[in-house]
């Protein structure tokens, strides 16, 4: 019925540009400008999109029948069946959704039960008992994240050593990670490259360089490309492919065996290859033998020896920009965690001016620790008495909290950044829900919380972040950040000045003990701290992070 | 949503819901409107992906707040919303996205064509069908599978820009399709 919707038609064309990613600012700029003035050009977007991504989940289904993804069932084609097989795919994937967030002790991430007057007390939540499936705890990792130098992502976020992995791509498109299966086998990947991980015994190479090392326990690790699946039967293989296809496999030590990569692992192996042996593929399946070994790819010891190298650089150039901050005369506390020695007891307030001797912090049980580098101090907060106090004098109409943290669990459904003393009118409360929000609360007179959505996921525990909120008078608004980026807007609608006076680093001391959310010490390690009497702008944030990135 | 009144300085909790069947059948049925009404917004399939598991999880979070007179559809769309916004908010940095306002006209129109999204599904599969076997494998090839188009076009002896030239022409027959087999609603718009 819409003569228009021909491939010449203007709209379709931008689209289409939009969907290959070539579009420029000034076309994306036209588009935007078609679909907010024409109500008709805007249901032909709506159309045309419809069908991508319709033909999208069409494909997905059907697809999943590819024989390198692990099946539990034979394929089949007919639409029904694909429909209710998604169906029952989804719904396990929100029941493990469920079950991850739902089982604190064992992920150290838990979900407010709703039922607020326990939660400090008991351990674990009730709700795993409605699900069906329920019945033992779940986490979704196959990997860890072991190391990661030079690194850039092609995905929108930055991964760090540390952190978990599930199934899913890592695509790269320079520098060198190490990932450890949890089957044992452990891969080093060269980028550019995109690995897809499948299960704990297996991944798929679309291009990229890997060089993986196969202990006994993790025999028959295969790595799949489009045209070869890499067996390994024992113990280290080279894999290396490029973009058209061609690529060469060599094993190092022990023996791996080659299959087509449509036939079943128990079919017999195109070939067999040992110690020093390797074969060139093509994209049409050609197997020539490698006349001369190739150059294998980075070792571990040497990914180590670059690892160390980058942390050296890294810490330089925070130790850099860490004497420029404190110069900053807006700093009411600083905190860089950098003592004389490990048996100091005072977090000594490094701005060059300090208001008075009390911003100095007191630490009360904490353990002195590495930090996110490990020539790097930093405190561990651990016990539910853990805690630094400090006294900060004065009313501010803005204010800028900035904290590196490494969070290891989310034991309670709130844990402390910091907190005043009780909860007086002025007073600003920060601190992190267990779900995975930044919460700034101030007493305005009732009770105002600013919650940013859910930002910390389960991965985001064991690595270091960096977290800051604005309080900007001025502007009305407090800003969240994460890692550097802007996660949340919120409007100030009764701005008051803010007033900290006695507080908490890492926990709470509530005024009257009211029971209620009282215990909220942070289980976690932090290496910097900053409280600043002004905002801060969100390029000054973004330097700041840029600066004291602990990786790549 | 941001504030209460408890002078102690608790956020006020708002999870707590369990899956239950009724939940799980909602979702179950709706389930591919939704991430199609994710992908109108968000063109990117992974983006889509992603937004669309994060959708779930908020939609089971919040089910104690479904007011059960409403529509399923349209709540979770609304959600939906949400979150493709504080998706583009946040990792806005080298794909181009669409302003929150055209963002917010695009989702309105959707809203109101919602009740037969079920009929456009259906016609959308039946149109596939009709479609030859080298064109359903292309399609399965460049939507879902281990390979680049960049390689689906080595394999075919084809160029990258004339794959997506035959991709853009697919779309648009199965558009003109789906609008032949189904009523027409609403003449020229």
């Amino acid at each position: 019925m819409n003569s228009s919707s021909s491939s010449d038609n203007r709209t379709v064309q931008l689209i289409d540009a939009l969907l290959q990613e070539t579009i420029s600012e000034s076309e994306q700029m036209e588009l935007e400008q078609i679909l907010k003035e024409d109500a008709d050009q805007r249901q032909l977007y709506i159309d045309y999109l419809q069908v991508h991504s319709g033909l999208a989940s069409w494909a997905a289904e059907t697809r999943d029948a590819d024989p390198w993804v692990p099946q539990h069932v034979e394929p089949r084609t007919d639409s029904q069946w694909n429909a209710s097989r998604f169906v029952l795919l989804l719904i396990s994937s929100v029941v493990a959704a469920t079950l991850l967030l739902s089982l604190s002790y064992y992920a150290g991430w838990s979900i407010g039960s709703g039922q607020e007057s326990h939660i400090a007390n008991v351990p674990e939540t009730k709700s795993s008992e409605a699900s069906p499936v329920a019945s033992e705890p779940q986490t979704d990792h196959i990997a860890l994240l072991t190391q990661a130098v030079g690194v850039e992502w092609e995905t929108p976020r930055d991964l760090q050593a540390g952190a978990g992995l599930s199934a899913g791509w890592l695509k790269l498109k320079s520098g060198k990670i190490q990932v450890e299966m949890i089957s044992g086998a452990s891969v080093l990947i060269e980028g550019p490259a995109a690995i897809k991980l499948i299960s704990p015994l297996k991944a798929f190479c679309e291009y990229g360089k890997v060089r993986a090392s196969v202990p006994e326990q993790a025999q028959g690790f295969s790595v799949a490309t489009s045209r070869l699946n890499v067996v390994d039967l024992g113990t280290e293989f080279t894999l290396s492919l490029d973009e058209t296809g061609n690529g060469q496999v060599q094993v190092i030590d022990g023996k791996v065996e080659l299959h087509a990569a449509n036939q079943q692992q128990s079919a017999p192996p195109l070939q067999s290859l040992t110690t020093g042996e390797g074969v060139n593929f093509d994209a049409q399946g050609t197997l020539n033998e490698l006349q001369e070994a190739i150059r294998p790819l980075i070792d571990l010891e040497e990914l180590s020896q670059l690892a160390a190298r980058q942390q050296e650089q890294q810490l330089s150039h925070w130790r850099e920009q860490n004497q420029r901050l404190k110069n900053d005369p807006s700093l009411l506390a600083y905190y860089d965690f950098e003592e004389p020695s490990n048996w100091v007891r005072t977090l000594k307030n490094k701005a060059r001016q300090p208001l008075s001797s009390a911003t100095d912090g007191a630490i009360v049980g904490c353990q002195w620790t590495s930090g996110r580098w490990p020539d790097k101090q930093g405190l561990e907060f651990k016990r539910t008495s853990d805690r630094v106090r400090l006294q900060i004098p004065g009313e501010y109409q803005s204010l800028t909290f900035m904290a590196w943290v490494r969070i290891e669990g989310f034991d309670r459904w709130l844990s402390s950044l910091m907190l005043t003393d009780g909860f007086k009118p002025g007073n600003p409360h920060w601190q992190l829900s267990d779900k995975g929000e930044i919460i700034l609360g101030v007493n305005t007179g009732e009770v105002k919380n600013f919650f940013s959505p859910v930002v910390l996921q389960p991965t985001d525990l064991g690595r270091w972040i960096f977290l800051v909120t604005v309080y900007d008078q001025q502007k009305r608004e407090v800003v969240h950040y994460l890692d550097g980026d802007p996660v949340s807007h919120h409007k100030i609608e009764k701005p008051v000045p803010l007033v900290i006076g006695p507080a908490e680093i890492g926990n709470w001391r509530p005024q009257n003990h009211s029971g209620a959310h009282s215990i909220r010490s942070l289980n976690g390690r932090l290496d910097e701290f900053a409280l600043f009497g002004r905002a801060l702008s969100a390029d000054e944030i973004s330097r700041l992070y840029q600066a004291g990135k602990p990786g790549s | 949503m941001d504030s209460n009144r408890d002078t102690t300085g608790n956020p006020e909790t708002t999870a707590g819901a369990v899956p239950d069947e009724h939940f799980v059948s909602q979702l179950a049925r709706h389930h591919s409107l939704i991430r199609g009404f994710i992908g109108t917004l968000l063109p990117h399939q992974t983006d889509a992906e992603d937004v669309f598991q994060q959708t779930c999880l908020v939609l089971w979070r919040k089910w104690q707040t479904f007011d059960a007179s409403q529509s399923f559809a349209s709540w979770a769309c609304g959600i939906a919303f949400y979150e493709v916004k504080n998706f583009q908010r946040v990792q806005s940095r080298d794909r181009h996205y669409f302003s929150d306002e055209v963002l917010s006209l695009i989702a309105a129109q959707q809203n109101k064509s919602l009740p037969e999204s079920e009929q456009r599904k259906q016609a959308l599969q039946d149109c596939i069908q009709k479609l030859d076997h080298e064109n359903r494998k292309l399609i399965l090839d460049c939507y879902h599978g281990p390979q680049t188009i960049q390689e689906v076009a080595d394999q075919l002896g084809r160029s990258r820009d004339a794959i997506y030239k035959k991709l853009a022409r697919l779309r648009l027959k199965l558009m003109d399709c789906m609008q032949q087999s189904l009523p027409s609603t609403e003449a020229g718009s």
